[in-house]
């Protein structure tokens, strides 16, 4: 299980993570989300023991990550741009991470034919998605425990995304490991995590599971045929509101049922529920958490 | 300490460099097969040893200048000390190997002794450890590999900076010392150090030991130093402002100060032509503006933009000024009393007076000494009087009076030089060398010595004399010069 204890980090005047606190259960994908400069790297850089924490502690099985070197085999982190060392290729690259993680081979051999990359070929005159795909290859070979994907899903087709996606449930089902994905595609995360965490203000501001959140957020429009005294509304924890007409569109969290039945009081002509996917979701939530 | 799995990835992904290194010493080799006793083959490896010093770190250490690298070794299950320990042992071994390798190549070649090439390859040993953490510490306080390859030249540079300074300061202020040998500044830098100590262990067949020791200090505090930039380092200081103390700001602050040093102390007791300080001023200007466009420049390169604040004029005139205070302190206590500070009572090892001819009665006796022992008539003679006197030489210790003449002569020299006369062409010079401590002692004498003190000196039996004509020296005997000057000095030829 990995855990953040009060985690503070801030580059010269800037505290990017202020005493923020998360646990993520094991096999789980959990989409980390945050607007731009929210600090979803420097978190994922902290857990991987790559930055040295002002304040607080990661823990991943209870063992220390930036103080204890020996933990870090049972991590890898994919950061957002890859970095190769000069003329190598993949094989150079096998023999490194080789030497400091068990690679599973036929692990190996699957995702290098699925990906379909050129073991000889020098790293550099690979696009920006096989560069990519190099990193995850090695990601999914190495099988950790904790994997930690940074803009996992940038740069790569719609067939490599859908590819990663299922290999990516297959290694937690297999493996029991912990995935954190940042991303600011939230459709995509939408489909393979189950639990989510919205960075803000260096805190994770709101996290849990993935569909109950989304069940305990909905999209409400009302119709009225009468004039309606709109502080009737303020009984309701409204996250977005839009006003057409005698229409209201309303974002309201809280129980569906319960929501529901307190508008139907109000007699409506019409009620209508909606959905909300995970991009609305992020979106709602960030513009409730800055009202 | 040491991670196999790294140092065989650093041997397996530098094997080109490894090539280049093996490639390049069996050529010096090669080619110096047949000057084996000149130790030329030792000192061109020695070379390739100081570039590899410099470009091992820079390559081996690129990771901790760039982010994504960074993230990629920073990350793994290896400890920063391992990584730091496996990275330099990498460094040392591709120096060491091919070095030691020419130490003994050169040394069975000139049969130097088991013993003494053991001194060798330890000493080299140390020397490259020492030269190495020296690099990287340097190159890992910056952090960007710009300015880590520039703090790694600026860092090599400032003992001869740091010399230039102290040198023109001689020049300008002190009598009797025009320059002063590069040993005064040896122990600022690693790399003059090896060089003296392994050119002492295999030339001299000695032990350097003030090197060895200042040596494995500067391995002990910049390993430290080393560990400190490196285990402890944050790593989101990759591809940041170099501006940690020890890197731009200091190194900007150092090259100003003797920059500026070296302008003002022009305003010395040596050059007249400045009768006060503002004459100086108006002449110099030039060069401080200069000076200053580097220092902006210097900042721009550290900064990345152009940056000004008010400190920096400040600062600049601030340095000027106190530079300045010096100059003119130096002035006028005469080099802060330092021409005064020599012994001829502890006596030095070699002595040498220079007579030049010049047109006129006053040069006949030489003249006429040259004439009579070469049968010449020379356009120009010069009177060259070597003292030597090498320790635990018996019958050679100078004489009391010998060493009293040169004294006196010394003393005209040092009031020569702060007199108003001192823009007159000299006419005669002495030099003094103390081979202890590489001193060079140069007075320049307006008036020349006397007739009768060449005769006093002639007679130590220490003392050779010398005739320069344009056709070749004549080198005297003492029997012979004695025998000149008693026929010629008592009785000398008239026109």
């Amino acid at each position: 299980m990995l855990k953040i204890n009060g985690l503070t980090k801030g580059f010269g005047d800037k505290k990017v993570l202020d005493s923020l606190y998360l646990e993520v259960n094991e096999a789980s994908i959990f989409g980390l989300v945050g607007v731009n400069g929210a600090g979803k790297s420097t978190m994922l850089r902290c857990i991987s023991g790559i930055y040295e924490p002002d304040g607080g502690n990661v823990e991943f099985n209870g063992t220390d990550t930036y103080k204890d070197e020996a933990i870090r085999k049972d991590i890898f982190f994919v950061n957002d741009d890859p970095y190769y060392p000069m003329a190598s290729s993949i094989r150079t690259l096998k023999e490194f991470y080789g030497s400091y993680y068990s690679l599973n081979e036929k692990a190996y051999r699957k995702y290098l034919d699925l990906f379909h990359l050129d073991e000889n070929k020098p790293i550099n005159s690979f696009s920006k998605g096989m560069k990519r795909q190099t990193l995850l290859l090695f990601a999914l070979a190495i099988r950790p425990k904790l994997l930690l994907l940074d803009e996992a899903f940038d740069g790569l087709d719609p067939i490599v995304r859908l590819d990663l996606k299922k290999a990516l449930y297959d290694f937690i089902q297999d493996d029991q490991a912990t995935v954190i994905i940042s991303s600011h595609n939230l459709k995509e995360l939408e489909d393979i995590c189950d639990s989510y965490g919205i960075l803000e203000n260096g805190k994770i501001s709101t996290y849990g599971d993935l569909l109950e959140s989304k069940a305990n957020i909905n999209k409400y429009q009302l119709a009225f045929n009468k004039t309606i005294d709109e502080s009737c509304f303020e009984q309701f924890e409204i996250l977005h509101q839009a006003k057409e007409g005698s229409v209201y569109s309303f974002v309201i969290k809280g129980d569906r049922n319960e929501v529901e039945e307190k508008l139907s009081k109000l007699e409506p002509l019409i009620l209508d529920v909606l959905p909300v996917n995970f991009e609305e979701l992020f979106i709602y939530e960030h513009e409730g958490g800055r009202n | 300490m040491i991670c196999k799995s790294y140092f065989d990835y650093l041997c397996k992904s530098k094997k080109y460099l490894l090539i280049f290194i093996f490639l390049v010493s069996l050529l010096i080799g090669f080619s110096t097969r047949n000057l084996w006793n000149d130790y030329l083959g030792l000192a061109l490896q020695g070379i390739l040893s100081v570039i590899l010093s410099f470009v091992l770190p820079a390559v081996v250490f690129y990771h901790v200048h760039n982010k994504k690298a960074c993230d990629m070794y920073f990350s793994l299950p290896v400890s920063r000390k391992q990584l730091l320990c496996t990275g330099v042992l990498f460094c040392v071994t591709c120096i060491y190997v091919p070095l030691s390798c020419m130490i003994v190549y050169q040394g069975i070649a000139n049969a130097l002794g088991l013993k003494i090439l053991l001194i060798a390859l330890i000493e080299a040993l140390i020397a490259c450890v020492s030269v190495v953490v020296f690099n990287l510490c340097i190159y890992m306080s910056a952090n960007t590999l710009v300015d880590g390859i520039v703090m790694m030249g600026a860092y090599s540079f400032l003992p001869l900076a740091v010399y230039s300074v102290i040198s023109n300061f001689y020049y300008n202020f002190v009598a009797g010392i025009n320059y002063i040998s590069l040993d005064q500044v040896k122990y600022l830098s690693p790399i003059y150090m090896s060089f003296e100590m392994l050119a002492d262990a295999v030339g001299a067949k000695k032990i350097a030991l003030l090197c060895l020791i200042t040596l494995i200090i500067y391995v002990l505090v910049f390993g430290y130093l080393c560990f400190r930039h490196y285990v402890l380092r944050k790593a989101e200081r990759a591809e940041t402002k170099s501006d940690g103390f020890f890197c731009y700001p200091l190194v900007i602050s150092l090259y100003l100060l003797l920059s500026i040093f070296t302008i003002s102390t022009n305003f010395g007791v040596r050059s007249p032509r400045y009768a006060g300080l503002s004459e100086f001023l108006k002449e110099q200007f030039i060069l401080y503006v200069l000076l200053f466009a580097v220092y902006m420049a210097a900042h721009f390169i550290y900064k990345r933009k152009f940056y000004f604040t008010y400190k920096m004029p400040v600062f600049f005139i601030l340095a000027m000024v106190l530079s300045l205070c010096f100059a003119s302190a130096g002035r006028s206590t005469k080099g802060f009393g330092l021409a005064q500070h020599y012994d001829m009572a502890q006596g030095k090892d070699y002595c040498m007076i220079n007579c030049w001819n010049e047109a006129g009665d006053g040069d006949r006796t030489y003249i006429d000494l040259i004439e009579k022992e070469t049968g010449t008539k020379a356009d120009y003679v010069s009177v060259y009087i070597e003292i030597n006197r090498w320790h635990g030489m018996p019958g050679l210790e100078m004489s009391e009076e010998t060493s009293k003449i040169i004294d006196e002569l010394r003393k005209q020299g040092i009031r020569e030089y702060y007199s108003d006369e001192r823009e007159k062409t000299f006419t005669a010079s002495m030099s003094i060398q103390d081979t202890e401590s590489g001193m060079y002692y140069n007075y320049e004498l307006m008036q020349r010595p006397d007739v009768e003190s060449i005769r006093r000196l002639a007679k130590d039996p220490v003392v050779k004399v010398t005739f320069a004509t344009e056709y070749g020296e004549y080198r005297m005997t003492n029997s012979g010069l004695l025998k000149m000057t008693e026929q010629y000095y008592m009785d000398p030829v008239a026109d």
